[in-house]
């Protein structure tokens, strides 16, 4: 079931950079080209069978699970960055783009590399399964969640106040739908880096809704996108 | 808006007789669908109302009185003030006026009368408000129909008026009781019991001062609403350039 889902996810993104390949030709939004892209390439390491053959060609020293962390940073990097200046949020722009928010991005992109190297990973584990028990281990995880969590709470508020204002019904569902998977983000990304019992069950909902959500809110935009009045 | 189905029922027996439903649908232009949802529901639109009144010849205004809710809107009637025809001039028809006395005065008469478009343009409902009303009629008719304040404003912003919302604005007011039916457009000029032409008379009769002071508010409240739909459009704008 879940070997499904991953596949399925892995189609959609590689559909989706496709789709947007023309566009990035013609220097329209290449920031969200990266975005799938970067999606795809993350969405692929998280499938075991891929995950072992890749790593395994790089030298199967778990490097691939860094390559997958770094590239959900830029996935949420360069998403975030857009839907604030989209929803017309200085503010998060700046949390996101600013120099607080690069801070945060490379506080967690050399906290992902430190705590690599200070561990023990010998043979490809999908996950970092075997090694769950080192403390390092345990901080990179740590560090890989929480960027996400950051970036997707910048863009909680001006979707939420998108969502709340009074713009056309398809546009405010459009927003609901982003605030929501951003909202499920955060969760996701909490429950992570919290020490509790990880309930597996939960976790695995909360992470597919929430790329349903942002892809509905990213579909809704586009057939607004698609219906908009040409002649003004 | 609604009336009760018992009493739609009611009054349909004694205005149609023993026609049959779908008689009276066909007649009326409504689908027999709809006529059959609202009986079900038990409440039956003013619209449903007014199509069959007129498909029977019936005058709308002596229907509609058949209700208990509107039962004093036929002995209601007033003529409308000049000021609540004015109200349903609309901006364009305004200012051509203005423009057409600007020329005769330069130019020599001019015979040509202008022939004014329909009554119930863009704005009408709020030009109405503004027209009859006290500054806080608003408030007062939310009030006394007990609905939020910004229910109304989005009725009014949306250029509509619920019958029982127009109806009770009048009688605040104190105008005719069937005249906010004409501003929201669910009345004819004619069924409301407005003289033919009254609008036209009105606009000739309003000196030019007057009508020049009553254009320069419109064109301010047109303004503020180019403004605000700039604004929604810049805002949609923003969104399909950096997600679309």
């Amino acid at each position: 079931m879940t070997a499904i889902l991953q596949w399925t996810a892995l189609a959609a993104c590689v559909i989706c950079t496709l789709w947007r390949f023309p566009a990035m030709r013609q220097g329209r939004n290449r920031g969200l080209f990266w975005a799938f892209a970067m999606a795809t390439v993350s969405v692929a390491l998280s499938i075991p069978a891929i995950y072992v053959s890749v790593d395994g060609l790089l030298g199967g020293v778990n490097i691939a699970n860094v390559i997958l962390r770094l590239s959900l940073f830029t996935v949420f990097f360069l998403l975030a960055s857009k839907v604030a200046a989209a929803y017309n949020s200085p503010l998060a722009r700046r949390m996101i783009r600013g120099p607080v928010g690069l801070a945060v991005l490379i506080l967690c992109s050399a906290g992902i590399w430190i705590t690599y190297f200070a561990s023990d990973l010998h043979g490809s584990s999908p996950g970092l399964t075997l090694f769950a028990e080192q403390p390092s281990v345990r901080a990179y995880a740590w560090f890989g969640k929480l960027y996400l969590a950051y970036a997707a709470l910048c863009t909680v508020f001006p979707t939420w106040r998108a969502a709340s204002s009074g713009r056309p019904l398809l546009d405010r569902a459009a927003a609901m739908s982003l605030c929501a998977g951003f909202v499920l983000v955060f969760a996701a990304s909490l429950v992570q880096m919290t020490p509790w019992e990880d309930p597996p069950q939960l976790l695995g909902i909360l992470s597919f809704a929430s790329i349903l959500l942002v892809t509905a809110g990213l579909a809704m935009v586009w057939i607004s996108f698609i219906r908009r009045p040409t002649a003004l | 808006m609604t009336v009760p189905a018992k009493a739609f029922q009611q009054w349909l027996a004694g205005v149609a007789g023993t026609t049959s439903h779908a008689a009276v649908c066909r007649a009326a232009g409504i689908k027999r669908s709809t006529l059959a949802q609202q009986l079900v529901r038990g409440r039956v639109s003013v619209a449903t109302v007014a199509a069959v009144s007129r498909s029977l010849q019936l005058p709308v205004v002596d229907s509609l009185s058949a209700f208990a809710k509107f039962n004093d809107l036929a002995t209601g009637l007033k003529p409308p003030t000049s000021a609540e025809l004015l109200s349903q001039v609309s901006d364009t028809d305004l200012l051509t006026e203005i423009l057409k006395r600007r020329q005769r005065s330069d130019a020599g008469p001019d015979a040509a009368v202008l022939e004014l478009s329909p009554p119930h343009h863009r704005a009408s409902v709020r030009t109405w408000l503004d027209a009859v009303g006290p500054a806080d009629l608003r408030a007062q008719v939310a009030r006394e129909v007990g609905i939020a304040p910004q229910n109304l404003s989005t009725q009014i912003s949306g250029n509509r008026l619920t019958a029982e919302l127009a109806v009770a604005s009048a009688r605040i007011a104190g105008v005719g009781l069937a005249n906010g039916l004409v501003a929201s457009g669910f009345l004819s000029p004619g069924e409301a019991g407005w003289l033919p032409g009254a609008r036209s008379v009105a606009l000739r009769q309003t000196p030019d001062s007057a009508l020049v002071l009553l254009a320069a508010e419109r064109l301010e409240s047109l303004g503020r609403t180019l403004r605000r739909i700039e604004a929604d459009t810049d805002a949609a704008q923003k969104v399909w350039e950096n997600l679309g």
